[in-house]
């Protein structure tokens, strides 16, 4: 009589030893769907976050565990050099071109100033209609950020002469850029009210930047550089020096 | 501490040794999930368990007379300095690339680390290699030396490149040094930077300095 009742038991013991595995497994297999799930939607919302801001200025704000407050992140004191461009005669083409025309071509132009630039390490803060601040040094230390500035400000003027080909060959207006660089201290980090904020860096210098990019229609000059960025800069770049101006 | 920052480190180091030459990460990710090695995990469970010197200290001989010496003689008793000594003696003894341009290559990751700690050890080493300070502080600024042999003009910028992580700048970088490097140079280059960038790290958490 007991053999039998054994039997069954364990029986039922295995059975039921293999329901509780069959059910954990399947909630060990659920829980692995929600985790990819949610990590594919985490990574296509970087995705779209670095649309809008760059890459490095997303990890430093999940870094700085940025809240809602302004007080979440304090901003630090570096030397950071400031590349402005912006382009000649842009008023006129824009009067002249059809928005979806004239929309297309500038989409064109920061595509490839901003791939310039990021090629060299900066990365672009603005784009002021159709001018561009970018900001070397100011995500993460960067020693060569003034030589770094410079290609970047070279590979921009090989770009925009590619470019002029396409929209020469299309009939379309050629562009021209001009380029101011400063290098100096100033504060980098999260600055803007409650409601909106921006990855930043304030000084003098972005002034100064922008100064001497209106400086070169005067010189005649696409890319000016200042004394301070000349100073850091590796002798190899060959510079003309400009007549002392005030802008 | 310093067991975390040994781990924090081999991850730094492992995610460059594979990033670099584009080592897909999902078949080695996905290992621990694959039926056979489920099977192993316990065969494997005891060769880890027999080298495991828990309580017993390790002794330290010898402490590699290059850069990170420092660094190696803080973990001395614990398994992890000896391992590190093997590594950073057996990087020195690699014939593929000169030590000079090993060392140089540290330089740049040292200094773009802004690692105070390592930078003096570098900077000693390449003094005992023949390397002029003002060579030094010619690569150190602007990357590049006309002391410079084709291999170091190569890859100075090649180091600095892989102190943020940015997979695709990275790899176009290393696609651009596979035509003009050998495969074992070029083998060399990426363990060399790898671990550089590892160490610096280490040793800012260990020897308590900042990045």
């Amino acid at each position: 009589m007991t053999g039998p009742f054994v039997v069954v038991a364990l029986l039922v013991l295995l059975a039921g030893l293999a329901v509780a595995i069959y059910r954990q497994w399947r909630q060990n297999q659920t829980l692995k769907a929600q985790l990819e799930a949610i990590a594919t939607d985490l990574q296509h919302l970087q995705q779209s976050c670095s649309r809008l801001v760059p890459a490095g200025v997303l990890q430093h704000l999940i870094a700085d565990g940025v809240k809602s407050g302004i007080e979440a992140a304090v901003p630090e004191r570096k030397v950071v050099t400031v590349l402005f461009a912006d382009l000649v005669g842009s008023t006129a083409m824009s009067d002249r071109l059809e928005p979806a025309v004239l929309a297309r071509v500038l989409n064109g132009y920061f595509q490839r100033m901003s791939d310039a630039i990021h090629e060299h390490r900066g990365h672009v803060a603005h784009f002021l209609g159709d001018g561009i601040v970018a900001y070397f040094g100011a995500l993460q230390p960067n020693p060569w950020q003034c030589n770094d500035a410079v290609r970047a400000a070279l590979a921009m003027r090989a770009a925009i002469r590619e470019y002029n080909v396409e929209l020469g060959r299309e009939g379309l207006p050629l562009l021209a850029l001009g380029i101011g660089i400063d290098r100096g201290l100033g504060l980098v980090g999260l600055v803007g009210s409650r409601e909106r904020m921006e990855y930043d860096f304030v000084g003098r210098t972005v002034n100064v930047a922008a100064r001497v990019q209106t400086l070169t229609r005067i010189h005649q000059a696409d890319i000016l550089v200042t004394e301070a960025l000349r100073a850091e800069l590796d002798a190899r770049f060959v510079l003309t020096p400009m007549p002392r101006r005030d802008a | 501490m310093k067991e975390i920052a040994f781990t924090a480190a081999l991850t730094d180091f492992n995610n460059r040794a594979h990033t670099i030459p584009a080592i897909p990460a999902y078949p080695i990710e996905s290992m621990p999930d694959r039926l056979y090695v489920r099977l192993l995990r316990p065969l494997l469970g005891l060769i880890v368990k027999r080298h495991r010197y828990r309580g017993r200290p390790t002794v330290l001989d010898p402490v590699p007379p290059y850069a990170y010496g420092r660094l190696v003689e803080t973990y001395a008793g614990s398994p992890i300095g000896a391992i590190l000594a093997r590594t950073l003696a057996e990087m020195w003894a690699s014939p593929h690339l000169t030590r000079r341009c090993k060392l140089l290559m540290i330089a740049v990751i040292a200094r773009g680390l802004g690692c105070e700690v390592c930078a003096p050890e570098v900077s000693e080493a390449l003094r005992r290699e023949g390397l002029k300070e003002s060579t030094l502080a010619q690569v150190l600024t602007h990357l590049d030396a006309p002391e410079l042999d084709d291999i170091e003009r190569l890859l100075v910028p090649f180091a600095r490149e892989t102190i943020w992580y940015e997979p695709a700048p990275l790899q176009r970088r290393a696609r651009m040094l596979r035509d003009r490097l050998s495969g074992p140079q070029l083998l060399e280059a990426i363990g060399v930077a790898s671990l550089a960038n590892g160490l610096c790290r280490m040793g800012a958490t260990v020897m308590d300095h900042k990045i």
